[in-house]
């Protein structure tokens, strides 16, 4: 656990040295986050496509 | 586990932007474009696995100690299947072997995000957390996603009464680390067990030899762990595999059977390996298995034992062939021998089949079993031979208790269709207390219907004994006085040998005249007052995640556990084809849970059916005082 903690503090570190965080956050500026956060545009947007399974397989695996 | 949407496999929680990942802008590890508002500019170039597709660039940056060794591990290259596939083929078939093995077998592996974001692909894929990477993967929508019938079904009870470790509520990584997870593997590992990192029991239980436990200095170098602290587990047979007429990949696991056999060891030089019994798993191949794809692939067939060393991960601290010593010690039954063996497999398991000579010799004095089995009511459990013999026996009426599909294919001869979830004896899933018992007299006008009467000798099956013995537990609610459960279901009747038939049988309208006997359920008021008595133990007879709180049915308004319960899954008392174990070990079971005769037992689960089944095994095993808490946890977490 502590080498978890180690490691995340360098990362994040590493991170601010780079500028890549701050009070606004890279992932929270990102275009993607607009339609990734919200439900219902993916709800409307998304075209339902269901896994492919053969109506012959059958078992456990 | 339910596949999630569309959406939810795609939505990111808002948390996941305060985390450490939620640091890096998406595009770092996904591509794409970010600044496209439209869907297809936004997704030019975007990457939805880049850990699968690139995992030094999408997480070598960080955890380039982990990606180092971990795209190399077992999970990502599953390096050991084409290994033994070639110790099985013909060379000259290669080809055709690897696209099978391509095609088919491929599809289990994984990547970083399979482990630590999002669903792996083989259970369709998905976020789980939203996003929110996991430095512990998650059990349910991970590890036993993949992992599901022959470790999560045992691990959590399932199948069998689960393993102690789960019910001390220890997650897979708990066992597994990432130290084994993510080692890589050896280009010439000749098998998953011969992998140096893996986990072994005496990793954490050390020194057991110079322990209190006489057992553990008599047998430790001798036999695998798993040969006395397992329970039955799943084998299967006679896999094919092929491509419909779409073009979708397919398998078709033609049989499975719980059992539990020890075999000889044949590679005692994997670490750890040293003994000489182990526990031996049927594996599904067999050599006609990738005839789709090509004929005579494995003309050395006989190369690869068909038996192979098992960990089932469904350990017990007691268990039944370790409960006396000779349970074991020249119980033939229990070591695999040849004539266990298909024709086809007798070569490949030669150094696996326990001769004679190997077995070990019965010890002439050991403490009995104080187990009493003369209260066994054992009518109510017949077998596919005595059916067969009175079969068109006045009074004897054969019910099929499987869906109405499932008994147009093929039924035995003579039986009415009762599908107990489509006959109305339980209210639906929208009134006030779904799933209980209606009024009696209603369950009486249904049978009387379908032409039965309580003093019919009344026998029924299905495929797993779940929906049979559920019905069984509403005639005796409803007064059925003679009533038999078909032990091993349409498989045992298949396995004796007796055919079916495809023409549907009624039965004309009668008055089913029971005798309703209210004394079988119990409520959720009336089960509150019974709770900490002395002599009333709660059985709780689902699996062991619902009762840990990690999973709920979806009519629960929270998952837990009714407080005091003693949990034992269903899957302890009825075995994967509807078989059932001898009264004497099933006795012996319930007793290491607190579960004894003279006790008032209330059986209770999420809907009902699970502790309708353990009501009526109960029953037969000769238990005088059993009552079904039919509200059961959906009711009970709404109320409470």
């Amino acid at each position: 656990m502590k080498r978890y903690i180690r490691f995340n503090a360098t990362v994040l570190a590493v991170l601010l040295a780079a500028g890549v965080t701050s009070t606004a956050l890279a992932a929270e500026t990102s275009g993607c986050v607009t339609c990734h956060l919200d439900k219902e545009m993916l709800v409307k947007n998304l075209s339902v496509i269901k896994a492919k399974k053969s109506t012959m397989q059958s078992g456990s695996g | 586990m339910a596949p999630l949407e569309p959406q939810e496999k795609v939505l990111v929680s808002k948390d996941f932007l305060s985390t450490i990942h939620g640091a890096l802008a998406c595009e770092s590890c996904h591509g794409g474009n970010p600044a496209g508002k439209d869907k297809s500019i936004a997704h030019a170039g975007f990457d939805p696995f880049p850990s699968a597709n690139n995992p030094e660039k999408a997480c070598g940056g960080c955890h380039a100690e982990a990606v180092a060794t971990a795209k190399d591990s077992l999970h990502a290259t599953l390096s050991t299947f084409p290994k033994v596939l070639a110790n099985r083929a013909n060379k000259d078939k290669w080809v055709h072997i690897d696209e099978a093995r391509k095609n088919h077998c491929s599809a289990c592996h994984t990547s970083c995000g399979g482990c630590h974001v999002s669903r792996p692909e083989f259970a369709q894929k998905g976020f789980v957390m939203g996003h929110v990477f996991q430095r512990r993967s998650d059990p349910i929508n991970q590890c036993t996603a993949c992992h599901g019938s022959r470790v999560g079904y045992e691990f959590y009870g399932e199948r069998g009464q689960g393993d102690v470790h789960a019910a001390k509520a220890m997650d897979c990584v708990a066992c597994h680390p990432a130290k084994e997870m993510h080692a890589a593997a050896p280009k010439d590992l000749p098998g998953r067990y011969h992998l140096k990192e893996m986990v072994q029991c005496t990793d954490c239980h050390k020194d057991l030899q110079y322990g209190s436990v006489r057992d553990h200095a008599l047998h430790i170098g001798k036999v695998q762990c798993q040969v006395c602290h397992s329970q039955t587990y799943v084998n299967c047979y006679n896999c094919h595999v092929g491509k419909d007429a779409e073009g979708t990949a397919f398998f078709q696991n033609r049989r499975e059977v719980e059992t539990l056999k020890i075999g000889l060891n044949y590679d005692a030089k994997a670490p750890g390996a040293g003994y000489q019994y182990m526990l031996v798993r049927h594996v599904p191949s067999y050599p006609e298995m990738f005839d789709f794809y090509g004929k005579d692939g494995f003309t050395s067939f006989g190369g690869v034992p068909t038996w192979k060393r098992a960990s089932p991960h469904n350990i017990q601290r007691r268990t039944w062939q370790a409960a006396n010593c000779n349970n074991c010690h020249g119980n033939r039954v229990l070591f695999l021998a040849t004539a266990d063996l298909m024709d086809y497999e007798k070569q490949a398991n030669t150094k696996v089949v326990v001769p004679d000579g190997k077995l070990p010799k019965p010890v002439k004095k050991t403490q009995k079993l104080a187990v009493d089995t003369s209260k066994v009511r054992t009518s109510m459990v017949v077998d596919a031979k005595w059916l067969h013999e009175n079969l068109g026996q006045k009074n004897v009426v054969v019910v099929d208790a499987r869906d109405r599909a499932a008994y147009d294919k093929g039924h035995i001869e003579g039986s009415i269709s009762i599908d107990p979830m489509k006959s109305g004896f339980r209210t639906g899933a929208a009134a006030e207390k779904p799933f209980v018992l209606v009024d009696h007299k209603e369950v009486a006008a249904i049978l009387g219907r379908a032409g039965l009467a309580a003093d019919d000798h009344i026998v029924v099956y299905d495929q797993s004994g779940v929906m049979a013995t559920m019905l069984c537990s509403v005639l005796q609610w409803a007064g059925a006085t003679n009533l038999s459960y078909l032990d091993g279901g349409i498989e045992g009747w298949h396995a004796a040998g007796f055919h079916t038939s495809t023409e549907a049988s009624t039965r004309e309208e009668r008055t089913f005249n029971g005798t309703v006997q209210p004394a079988f359920i119990v409520d959720s008021d009336a089960l509150a007052k019974l709770l900490g008595q002395p002599n009333v133990v709660v059985l709780d007879a689902r699996a062991i995640h619902r009762v840990l709180g990690e999973t709920k049915n979806v009519m629960a308004s929270r998952a837990g556990t009714i407080p005091g319960s003693v949990n034992l899954p269903l899957g302890a008392l009825i075995m994967d084809n509807g078989a059932l174990k001898p009264p004497a070990e099933l006795l012996w079971m319930l007793k290491t849970r607190g579960i004894t005769p003279d006790k008032t037992v209330i059986t209770t689960c999420d809907t009902g059916v699970a502790a309708s089944d353990a009501f009526f095994i109960l029953r037969y095993l000769g238990f005088s005082d059993v009552q079904v808490h039919d509200e059961a946890w959906v009711v009970w977490s709404k109320t409470r």
